[in-house]
């Protein structure tokens, strides 16, 4: 559990790096292309692709943090006896979901592997990457419900505290 | 009428799994899973949903979000933000309501910062609500401000969630920012207006004998300190979309540069200031992210199922004027604002709003704003807005609905009678659109 722990850090830290990088490469891109007319092509599709890399790298880590937000209107009225154990459905219904489209995610990656597709664009890059950050991020996170569901008394529900992001 | 069981089937679902407290991201994932292999039979189709997801995210468009939200962390994990905020305090002076005029600044920059009207509410109902109920302020007058704020936020750039908005109608993020000014200069104009008066009219319930007054030097100073420097991340951001330097996109990353060349410049640029702006802009980020990635998909099943069109349909058989298809549609937002959050109802209406609309032959520009001030209206209208709840769990033991209700109320109807001048005078929104597509 600690190394799944640090890991999910680690991926937060490479989500975050990656913002950094789109400020300074759009940053970059308007200061060059106002001052010495030169554009930097790539920042635009670097950027694209990184949103992806930030949503499913921090997606996990997003969770364990119970940053998901959830409307608890309804049940922060039920009593104790009721709201942990639907808190524990909520997180295994969550662990299938995303199992299932990493699952789906996955096929599509190797889908594109085998046929070599690349994304379209001044830079192309093999698309097989995009469902493959997909797929690691949604099981991961699947991962990270499941072990709030078995273990309920450490790791907690899955949602946030309120409505509130 | 098969499409309105399936828009039943959807729009029910959906609701169900919010209201027994599935994240929004995962619900509208679920829901969107269940159609995919109900209605196109699963298989490749769950592919497509994938594909569906990387396209929602994979966007240029959704630069500013992130790194709005950076700028606004940056402020204020370096304490620029406070400081502006103080040097606001010392230039109103014995302004009649200066402290709910504070509160209401103060709001509305916390509330950009945090992306959420609510956390906002949270926030500062626990921090501010007990100074001012200190200096004897009345309860309508502390609340309804920090109530209020978040509205402001959200219409006055620059502002993420009508950044969002712009990116789940597919409608022009420079255009729906410079649309929203105007209003939000009213909302603010009615805001103030009300504060002032109703101070002035009930000297107790903002007293200002109590509070300590700067000299005009020292507000001076302040100005020229805390407030002036920020000019260089108005002019980063607004400035150079003006002159034609940057688009809205790329100027949200200037911001983000800029307030950290400005925590450089006042010296407070620390790893540990850079590594929490950055966690707490990813926090709010990945959140908005997880949800969007759903929308896509979502509008797609919706548009398979028939539902759109069937809706459609349905309003063009109906022989009722036009203005009363907005104000029918302003009216279920303001329904499901009692249990839910802008992105989420965005994402839910926008699928049926827009054709309606752009068939209607109204500009979605136009509606997209009467949507952005109804979302923060539908928030605090009684009896159940979410603010409005949220408010009490902030607020002192004593405060009852009514106090609450009452404290709302004036921000409610300023809201709606913007909303009404805005379908009134659609001008205010069409001309500077106008203007900005001639250049």
């Amino acid at each position: 559990m600690f190394l799944f722990d640090r890991l999910l850090d680690v991926l937060a830290a490479v989500a975050a790096a990656l913002l950094v990088l789109i400020m300074f490469s759009v940053g970059a891109d308007v200061i060059l292309r106002s001052t010495i007319g030169h554009s930097l092509t790539w920042s635009l599709e670097f950027s694209e692709h990184a949103f992806l890399g930030i949503l499913f790298l921090g997606m996990p880590w997003l969770a364990r943090e119970k940053g998901h937000v959830a409307v608890e209107l309804v049940t922060e009225t039920l009593p104790a006896n009721l709201k942990k154990p639907l808190a524990r459905f909520i997180a295994f219904i969550c662990a299938c979901l995303l199992a299932f489209l990493a699952w789906w995610a996955s096929k599509l990656a190797l889908q594109d592997y085998a046929m070599d597709v690349k994304t379209i664009g001044i830079h192309p890059i093999p698309r097989y990457i995009l469902p493959a950050v997909v797929s690691f991020g949604l099981l991961l996170t699947s991962l990270t419900y499941l072990r709030e569901t078995l273990f309920p008394a450490r790791y907690g529900p899955s949602t946030t505290s309120g409505p509130v992001a | 009428m098969e499409w309105l069981f399936t828009f039943c089937a959807i729009l029910g679902g959906l609701l169900i799994l919010m209201m027994i407290g599935m994240p929004i991201a995962f619900a509208f994932l679920l829901v969107t899973s269940v159609g995919v292999f109900l209605l196109q039979g699963g298989g490749n189709a769950f592919q497509q949903q994938i594909i569906s997801m990387i396209s929602s995210v994979s966007s240029f468009a959704l630069v500013p979000i992130p790194l709005f939200i950076l700028m606004g962390t940056v402020l204020w994990h370096s304490n620029i933000g406070k400081q502006a905020i103080e040097a606001l305090d010392k230039l109103l002076g014995r302004l009649p309501g200066r402290l709910s005029l504070l509160t209401m600044a103060s709001g509305s920059v916390f509330s950009a910062l945090s992306g959420s009207t609510m956390a906002n509410t949270a926030l500062l109902g626990k921090l501010l609500l007990p100074q001012m109920e200190q200096r004897g302020y009345s309860r309508d007058l502390s609340m309804g401000p920090i109530m209020a704020a978040g509205g402001l936020a959200m219409m006055i750039p620059p502002s993420a969630i009508a950044v969002v908005l712009a990116s789940i109608a597919k409608l022009s993020i420079a255009k729906i920012l410079i649309a929203a000014i105007i209003p939000g200069l009213m909302m603010a104009a009615g805001y103030v207006l009300y504060i002032v008066v109703r101070s002035m009219a009930d000297s107790k319930a903002a007293p200002t004998g109590s509070e300590t007054l700067s000299t005009w030097s020292e507000a001076l100073s302040a100005m020229a300190r805390n407030l002036l420097p920020l000019g260089i991340i108005i002019f980063s951001v607004t400035g150079l979309i003006i002159l034609g330097i940057a688009t809205p996109t790329e100027a949200a990353a200037m911001g983000a540069l800029s307030s950290f060349l400005l925590a450089a410049l006042y010296r407070r640029l620390s790893v540990r200031m850079m590594i929490d702006s950055l966690m707490d802009t990813m926090r709010i980020s990945i959140m908005m992210f997880a949800i969007l990635a759903g929308a896509l998909g979502f509008s797609q099943i919706l548009a398979y199922s028939g539902a759109t069109t069937g809706l459609l349909g349905a309003v063009f058989s109906w022989d009722v004027q036009p203005t009363l298809v907005i104000v029918s549609m302003m009216l279920v937002v303001l329904v499901l604002g009692c249990f839910m959050d802008q992105i989420a109802i965005m994402l839910i209406t926008f699928p049926f709003f827009l054709p309606i609309i752009n068939s209607l032959g109204y500009n979605p520009i136009w509606f997209a704003i009467l949507m952005l001030i109804n979302l923060e209206t539908a928030l605090m209208t009684p009896p159940l807005g979410l603010l409005l709840v949220i408010m009490k769990g902030a607020a002192p033991a004593d405060t009852s609905f009514g106090d609450i209700y009452k404290a709302a109320l004036p921000f409610v109807v300023i809201n709606i009678l913007v909303i009404a001048l805005l379908i009134a005078f659609p001008e205010m929104i069409t001309i500077p659109i106008a203007a900005l597509s001639a250049r």
